[in-house]
């Protein structure tokens, strides 16, 4: 069996797998990355009992919630505060953001936000390009 | 500046990351510092340096049952990269990368800062055996730079009969948040399953 050492030599030599950027948008550099099978917003800021069918319902109102992920606090059981959504368009996700982020939602203000973004300007891009889905 | 391989404004090397073998990536990390500050405007990702930075290693300890692996989470000027780097029963492995926002990067400054972890110094914990497994946390932030570097934990038990227990479950703790956040995030952007090793499961 191998050893650590060896293990990490191995890696230094190869690329990590990343998503291609699609044409989406418009390209804009640092702009909303896509996922492998939708868009993902990044909801922070919420209460800690708020549960996950609850969530579920209020991020339904910008567009079909493919998937909700709340992850919990280790220590005390309650949620961590952050959340992911996944939209199937775009437009869903964008439409999340703006009509949700910096409102009130059980008595505390949440932000939402894109998760993924495109590599910025200056970034390398990768030359494994993943085995990412366009569609 | 256009060598791969600048110093790093930060001032110590991330093992983690270099574990990772990120010369690359950390050199494409200080030019594309660089080419932000340069830049007038026109890009939503601009990068302060208040920004965390943040790597964990956890390597299992070495037996017979429990093959080889080491799970490795880094997070370096807005790139999240993850590997998994098990052979068990011909697992291949897993790395991958993607970009997060300024949201996620603050969410995980949010967790670290919550957790109070610069607070502590780790100089009681167990330390990794040599052969052994250990779980490994490099952390700047907001200026402070913490390495821990502890012997694997297998249940909360231990911890409760350690020095500085406290603190210690503290680091617990924190190193199961990390690793939820990373998984999340890698896990819903690349619709795969990071295998969850077997350190510090409560």
């Amino acid at each position: 069996m191998a050893d650590i050492e060896v293990e990490s030599s191995a890696m230094e030599q190869d690329e990590y797998d990343s998503l291609p950027t699609t044409s989406d948008d418009n390209g804009r550099e640092g702009g909303p990355q896509r996922s492998t099978e939708g868009w993902v917003v990044m909801v922070t800021g919420l209460h800690e009992e708020a549960a996950k069918d609850a969530i579920n319902d209020k991020f339904s109102e910008a567009g079909h919630v493919r998937k909700v992920v709340l992850e919990y606090d280790r220590r005390t059981g309650f949620n961590k505060g952050y959340a992911l959504i996944e939209y199937n368009e775009m437009s869903e996700a964008q439409t999340a953001i703006e009509e949700l982020n910096g409102t009130s939602y059980l008595d505390q203000t949440i932000g939402v936000d894109w998760a993924f973004v495109r590599p910025p300007a200056g970034a390398r891009s990768s030359r494994r390009g993943g085995r990412g889905d366009r569609e | 500046m256009h060598n791969a391989h600048l110093p790093l404004p930060l001032p110590y090397p991330l093992r983690g990351l270099r574990a990772l073998g990120d010369f690359g990536g950390l050199g494409m990390g200080a030019g594309l510092l660089n080419s932000l500050q340069t830049q007038s405007g026109g890009c939503d990702q601009r990068l302060d340096v208040d920004l965390p930075h943040c790597s964990l290693t956890l390597s299992p300890s070495p037996s017979p049952s429990l093959p080889s692996a080491l799970d490795l989470l880094a997070l370096h000027l807005g790139l999240l990269r993850y590997a998994n780097n098990t052979h068990y029963r011909g697992e291949t492995i897993i790395r991958k990368q993607v970009y997060v926002s300024r949201a996620v990067l603050q969410e995980l400054k949010r967790i670290l800062a919550d957790s109070e972890i610069t607070r502590e110094d780790g100089n009681m914990w167990p330390k990794p055996e040599r052969s052994g497994g250990k779980q490994e946390l490099d952390i700047e932030m907001d200026g402070v730079r913490k390495s821990f570097n502890v012997s694997v934990i297998g249940k909360l038990s231990d911890v409760d009969n350690s020095n500085d227990a406290e603190g210690l479950k503290i680091f617990f703790y924190l190193v199961q948040d990390l690793k939820a956040f990373v998984y999340s995030l890698i896990s819903m952007h690349f619709k795969i399953n990071p295998i969850p090793q077997q350190l510090g499961q409560a």
